[in-house]
């Protein structure tokens, strides 16, 4: 207890506290922007970072991280166009949503379940840093593997309706991914000696061509087709508790899935939001309406995206590795700061460990705040004359996909991307499993070929680990279990139709 | 609003069908490219791969979409229109317009590119208030080249005839 006391001395200082709130703030700008993600966030104020006390680096740093997981959301409710990659899923549910009228709800939705995700994984942080890290250290390339191909569940999915054409796209989104240099031997693949190519085709230009300039397209294509006037909702509304009743069991679902995911090494943050939102379609009792505008999909997505913030800090304080670039970088940054992860800074420097809590839990108080108030302003961008608006989102969107690596191909790419994405939109293909497969195709191609240099090409030798053979027996399961349900009804109905006869 | 998208004219989804197929057969075959070689030293797990288990689940589902389209009767889904020969050109006239200023921008620099696309596109969507667009064109493409080549230090084309942009 003295311990804990110690900690939150350290953290409530003006300089700690207002480090939390301008680096959530600013994570929250650069969230919303599209193509700067945390780890842009991060490193621009690295520089700033060497100057401060512990403390408040520390807090500038998680601040941003929480800030720019949720940012990306804002853009992906209010204009479609997903700040950050993990935020695809979010504008599955809250685009509809605003373009209801709703915006200031689905808003709330995504700032309240970010909030509550956020918060659960700094609990599940403090409780089961050490275990959660333990585990994970099971985790090989084949126990990857099997997870990726769980994951792959996502784009059934969100294909329902169109089963095969969602499968294509999700197939075509991975094969994307393995354009550029092979991961593990380091050949050149797909490029057709375009050297341009060899870097591959990176996420954020496909995600802003497949969303934002494919919606431009889409809706110059309509923009003589008569609609209903649709009233934005400026503001920001948080959802009543009488709404959260029957949605809390499915909160508490995605935060898990967020705050497991999370702890595993290189994952992140799109990864669990996918699933979890894959997870909603499955299992929420509005199934039937996730993906039109249902709040489940945004608590669904939002929540799993937030609890990854917490847990994806275990393996890094509690064993010192990182799990992806963002906690890299910050691992780098505590270390300059005199706090060196591992399984130490548990038993010496509890305290550290505690204030990096309690900072943890500001950034999300400081988030859900940045949220609220900014969200006037957020959704009154909606008020502005669709073709400015369309212009300023397209303009906007095409330099956050150059600057994320300053490449001329990135702008050829999103070009390329928001033409398929409006043929694909024309003709019925989704878009999600294309991003989804993009998303998860480095990590299960590096862990199935990973996997089979350790068991020497022996696929079989995968289903000998348990966890392994648990999650592809749940894949399989949930994979099967509509054909299964579907034979039984046959049976049923055919039984039922049978009976008066004899 | 984009959830109710008007449909292609011709049966889109065989073309996307055909496409893919014709994409997965020319791409399978380009893995045997004697530049993969590499696949044979590494018993068969070389970087062609994963591609190749991938192309041949495009080559099968691309079939299977365009048996698909071919055999279902095309059922028009509620709330789409018909796209007209007038979209299309819009469509083709915003294509050509993002295209070009994607070329602008390596040739005159990213803010002389992005004042002149952000008052054409406007245009493009029908919008005439002129001065408006004027107004937004400067101030908004200014603004952005401001914040990503002054706050966040990302290097942006330059025109040849400015030092600063």
């Amino acid at each position: 207890m003295d311990v804990a006391l110690l900690g939150l001395e350290q953290v409530l200082t003006w300089q700690t506290m207002l480090a939390v709130v301008l680096g959530t703030a600013l994570g929250v700008a650069v969230g919303v922007l599209p193509g700067l993600g945390s780890v842009v966030g991060i490193t621009m104020v690295l520089p700033f970072t060497l100057t401060m006390g512990q403390m408040p680096a520390v807090a500038v740093l998680l601040g941003i991280y929480c800030g720019s997981v949720y940012g990306g959301s804002i853009t992906a409710i209010v204009i479609n166009t997903p700040g950050t990659p993990q935020a695809a899923a979010t504008a599955l549910d809250g685009y509809p949503m605003a373009a209801r009228g709703e915006a200031d709800l689905a808003l709330g939705w995504a700032t309240t379940a970010s909030l509550i995700g956020g918060l659960f994984s700094v609990l599940v942080l403090m409780l089961a840093a050490p275990q959660l890290a333990a585990f994970s250290l099971n985790f090989t390339s084949v126990e990857y593997f099997a997870l990726g191909v769980f994951a792959l569940i996502c784009i059934a999915q969100v294909s329902q309706g169109s089963m095969l054409k969602g499968l294509l796209s999700g197939a075509v989104g991975m094969f994307v991914a393995t354009i550029g240099v092979d991961p593990v031997i380091g050949d050149m693949r797909f490029t057709f000696d375009n050297f341009a190519l060899s870097a591959g085709i990176s996420l954020i230009p496909a995600i802003v061509g497949l969303f934002a300039l494919s919606e431009m397209f889409v809706r110059i294509a309509e923009r003589f087709a008569p609609s209903a006037k649709v009233d934005f909702k400026v503001g920001f509304k948080v959802p009543p508790f009488s709404a959260w009743r029957g949605r809390l069991v499915l909160l508490l679902k995605s935060c898990l899935i967020g705050s497991f995911i999370g702890a595993l090494p290189g994952t992140g943050a799109a990864t669990s939001a996918f699933i979890s939102y894959s997870e909603a379609k499955r299992s929420s009792p509005n199934r039937a309406r996730i993906g039109k505008g249902e709040p489940d999909g945004i608590i669904a997505a939002e929540s799993a995206n937030n609890a990854v913030t917490g847990s994806a800090l275990v393996p890094t304080l509690a064993l010192g590795i990182p799990g992806d670039p963002v906690t890299a970088v910050m691992l780098g940054t505590l270390i300059v700061q005199g706090i060196t992860p591992g399984p130490r800074l548990f038993t010496e420097h509890l305290d550290i460990v505690y204030a990096i809590f309690f900072i943890l839990i500001a950034a999300n108080v400081a988030m859900f705040a940045v949220g609220a108030v900014g969200a006037q302003a957020f959704t009154r961008v909606l008020r502005v004359p669709e073709s400015l608006l369309m212009t300023a989102v397209v303009v906007i969107a095409l330099l956050g996909a150059y600057g994320v690596r300053g490449n001329s191909l990135d702008l050829v790419i999103a070009f390329v991307a928001g033409i398929v994405g409006f043929v694909m939109r024309r003709t019925g293909f989704p878009i999600a499993p294309m991003v989804i497969g993009m998303v998860l195709s480095p990590m299960i191609e590096n862990a199935l070929r990973q996997s089979l240099m350790l068991t020497r090409g022996n696929f079989w030798a995968f289903f000998e680990r348990p966890i392994t053979l648990t999650l592809f027996v749940v894949t399989a399961a949930i994979l099967l279990w509509p054909l299964l349900r579907w034979l039984l009804r046959s049976a049923k109905t055919r039984n039922d139709a049978q009976g008066p006869q004899t | 609003m984009a959830s109710k998208t008007p449909r292609l004219p011709a049966n889109g989804t065989s073309l996307v069908a055909c496409a893919t197929l014709a994409a997965s057969i020319f791409l399978l075959w380009h893995t045997f490219d004697p530049v993969y070689d590499t696949a044979y030293v590494s018993a068969g797990r070389g970087p062609v791969f994963f591609p190749r288990i991938l192309l041949i689940i495009m080559l099968t589902l691309s079939a299977a979409v365009f048996v698909q389209s071919a055999i279902r009767p095309r059922a028009p889904e509620a709330g789409n229109t018909a796209l007209t020969r007038r979209d299309l050109m819009s469509v083709l006239l915003a294509a050509v317009a993002t295209g070009l200023y994607l070329y602008l921008i390596y040739v005159i620099g990213y803010l002389l590119a992005s004042i002149a696309f952000s008052f054409v596109l406007p245009a493009v969507f029908g919008y005439r208030r002129w001065a408006v667009t004027a107004v937004f064109a400067a101030v908004y493409a200014t603004a952005t080249w401001y914040v990503f080549e002054m706050v966040f230090r990302i290097v942006l084309p330059k025109s040849p005839w400015f030092i600063y942009f």
